[in-house]
């Protein structure tokens, strides 16, 4: 089983321009061609609603618009072209709280800097291969919670503490 | 995990699934040739990665000099953006105790806790020596003593 990464549209949505690189680096690696990049939360947005990407992948401290914001709009039925769009967060906060704060948003998959290829494809692969079921509810838009013990599987999360 | 009945479960569209995933091969040695293939892209990359740090560095050190000359919430939370912003970067740039150090400055940071000058001067400069001295490993006897002792006042904090 693969993925046919030339076949999928990435944004990649983080203020600081380094790990947009490493990041294209990484998706065209795995074969992506078509990889674009957003310096905020506004300028992904723009980009959500005219590049129609398939996948996702935003930091969460950004400058305006940050990625949580900007999950919640992509998750608006409302008024986003595209509400089922996998979000795969990519941030330096590794705490328990923020993985479900982001959980809440409507986040797909949570990756804690610095990312290893191998993580970020396994969580591609998981959103492509595994979609979750929607939820719809007062409040909240996105993929069906997993149980806390699995959210934050895979991730480095132990011992990290808040900032 | 159960639903409870106010929520509707919406079931996911399968577009991606059908548009780019292809059953054949194991799982395994797609994913190993696919990792390879971005590690190889991240080495050519590599070069240019001390000189993203330096400027990651500067800009921390640009952020803290303009909270020193005029301490305000705003200033404050630039210099937590910087310091969260080059803890996020670190790491994958090959200089984790830089991103070590960044992570205390950044909890210092956060918040509107007390935040001792002379405790953010030395963070600073700690992670401006590790980059210019190019302290790449976690296990620098030097560097990683000056990250436990900058991590053991910033506990007295709080």
């Amino acid at each position: 089983m693969r993925v046919e990464f030339q076949r999928l549209r990435f944004l990649v949505v983080d203020d600081d321009a380094p790990v947009r690189r490493i990041l294209r680096a990484m998706l065209e690696g795995f074969g992506s061609r078509e990889v674009y990049e957003a310096a905020d939360g506004a300028e992904g947005l723009q980009a959500f609603a005219t590049l129609s990407p398939d996948i996702v992948i935003t930091d969460w401290e950004m400058p305006g618009l940050d990625g949580l914001a900007l999950t919640r709009r992509v998750r608006d039925p409302q008024t986003s072209p595209n509400p089922f769009a996998p979000v795969i967060m990519v941030t330096g906060y590794g705490e328990r709280r923020r993985v479900l704060q982001a959980r809440s948003a409507g986040i797909s998959e949570y990756l804690v800097k610095p990312v290893s290829p191998r993580a970020l494809y396994e969580r591609i692969l998981g959103v492509v291969a595994r979609p979750r079921s929607f939820v719809r509810g007062p409040g909240y838009f996105g993929p069906e919670p997993r149980e806390p013990s699995t959210v934050s599987s895979g991730s480095p999360l132990s011992g990290r503490t808040d900032s | 995990m159960t639903v409870p009945p106010r929520f509707e479960v919406v079931p996911a569209p399968d577009t991606l699934r059908r548009k780019a995933l292809v059953v054949e091969g194991t799982m395994e040695e797609a994913l190993s040739e696919a990792v390879a293939r971005a590690e190889a892209a991240l080495r050519e990359l590599s070069p240019e990665f001390d000189a993203w740090m330096e400027a990651g560095a500067e800009r921390l050190a640009a952020a803290h000099r303009a909270w020193r000359a005029a301490p305000s919430p705003a200033s404050r939370r630039a210099l937590f953006r910087a310091a969260h912003s080059l803890r996020g970067q670190a790491g994958g740039l090959g200089y984790p105790l830089a991103g070590r150090i960044c992570a205390g400055l950044a909890r210092l940071a956060f918040g509107e806790g007390p935040l001792p000058p002379g405790l953010v001067d030395a963070h600073v400069e700690a992670v401006r020596a590790v980059v210019r001295e190019g302290a790449r490993s976690a296990d620098d006897p030097l560097g990683s003593a000056l990250a436990a002792e900058l991590e053991r006042l910033a506990a007295e904090v709080g």
